[in-house]
């Protein structure tokens, strides 16, 4: 009996460590690759996954209608996934010099009828980054093809409330262009209207999709 | 009855557009009768207008207007973004084309070049669509606002990028402007 005990207590310490070791193996995962930094958007951001924007997190009741969104200059690139390059890097500067630009047309197409969009006034923020890019390489793609040479920019956007700055809704997607019949400034643009359209809906899309693993 | 048939011939020619109603004359005030040439879509000069020895600020562009049909949101993207580099374009090749007989600067100015842009389509996947950029350009006197210059004029961008094509544009504009616009005088009155 007695060494019945014993053996439950090394097993059970056993047990213990087991499971403490998959838990930090589980901490030890991040999403995306690492690209995903929770950190940045706030705490209490639980991610989901969707056929159009890879992770998405919306604040319960959110809303577009009636609303005027300041789309705001974006933040300086990070880049959380593997190390690049400085072609690389500038092309992480164009485009964070593009996006809000670029972000303003979609919107103020896609939110015609529902919301505002502004540069300079708003009661939602709009704001991003860029935290992975790879200018690819268009004689790669042409020469080579099955994805060398791809083109690829993964970016943060957050919508925050102007007044308080709760966070309303936390997105992170990347495009990649993998054929020489497009640029990857192409597909920011087709991803944007498709995500203009997904905010025209309370980005509702939000509700049908699956928690993110990591 | 003649009077009548007049009226109604006159309220017709009202109702027409330019361009397919992409130019919006109001936006230029009134008084402009556009001509077409060759290099330039839609033009009009003020008689007597002269860029020579004058100072030429270029403002910055405001957000598109798209005054034809309603655009996709990935062509308002590229529109936007468009918007925003076109003062910078148009100043670097002002400087160049206007070299000697007219000066670009950045406040102050004896005449002002602003404009906008009233359509775009974005290039699309497998040739699906006809890329183009149509802008409107205004050249005003700085001290009382007088209409001196109007131009509306579409690109279309088949090989070339939107960027080089607005260049070569650009560049045909700015030796026009050197001229003092006298292609203009040669331009048929616009009817559409």
């Amino acid at each position: 009996m007695k060494r019945n005990w014993r053996s439950i207590r090394v097993g059970s310490f056993l047990g213990i460590l087991a499971a403490g070791a998959v838990l930090a193996g589980g901490e030890g995962k991040k999403f995306d690759k690492g690209r995903l930094d929770p950190s940045w958007f706030g705490p209490s951001v639980e991610f989901r996954t969707t056929d159009d924007i890879d992770y998405l997190w919306i604040k319960s009741g959110f809303s577009i209608k009636s609303r005027k969104l300041l789309i705001d200059k974006w933040s300086d690139p990070v880049f959380l996934g593997e190390e690049r390059d400085a072609k690389d890097s500038a092309k992480a500067s164009e485009l964070t010099e593009l996006m809000p630009s670029r972000m303003r047309g979609a919107l103020a197409a896609t939110l015609s009828g529902a919301a505002e969009v502004s540069r300079d006034e708003g009661d939602i923020v709009v704001t991003g980054r860029i935290v992975d890019c790879s200018a690819g390489s268009k004689a790669a793609k042409i020469l080579v093809g099955m994805g060398a040479g791809a083109a690829s920019a993964t970016f943060d956007i957050k919508l925050t409330d102007k007044a308080s700055g709760e966070l309303l809704a936390a997105i992170h997607h990347r495009v990649i262009s993998g054929t020489a019949m497009s640029e990857v400034d192409d597909k920011i643009v087709k991803w944007l209207e498709i995500f203009g359209k997904a905010v025209h809906d309370d980005l509702g899309v939000a509700a049908s999709a699956k928690p993110a693993k990591k | 009855m003649a009077l009548a048939l007049l009226a109604l011939a006159g309220a017709a020619e009202e109702g027409k557009t330019l361009d397919d109603g992409r130019l919006e004359p109001a936006w230029f005030g009134p008084g402009v009768e556009f001509r077409t040439t060759s290099e330039i879509d839609y033009v009009w000069v003020k008689p007597g207008f002269s860029i020579k020895g004058k100072k030429l600020r270029v403002e910055k562009w405001p957000d598109p207007v798209f005054t034809g049909k309603d655009r996709r949101g990935r062509d308002a993207a590229r529109a936007y973004e468009l918007a925003e580099n076109m003062p910078l374009r148009i100043r670097s090749v002002l400087r160049h084309t206007l070299e000697g007989t007219a000066q670009i600067v950045t406040e102050g100015g004896d005449q002002v070049l602003s404009g906008r842009l009233v359509d775009y389509v974005a290039k699309g996947t497998m040739g699906k669509s006809n890329p183009q950029s149509t802008w409107d350009i205004k050249i005003t006197d700085a001290g009382s606002g007088e209409l001196l210059v109007a131009v509306h004029h579409r690109t279309l961008m088949s090989l070339s990028t939107v960027e080089e094509r607005i260049d070569m544009w650009l560049e045909k504009f700015g030796k026009a402007l050197k001229e003092d616009m006298a292609m203009a005088a040669s331009g048929k009155p616009a009817t559409s």
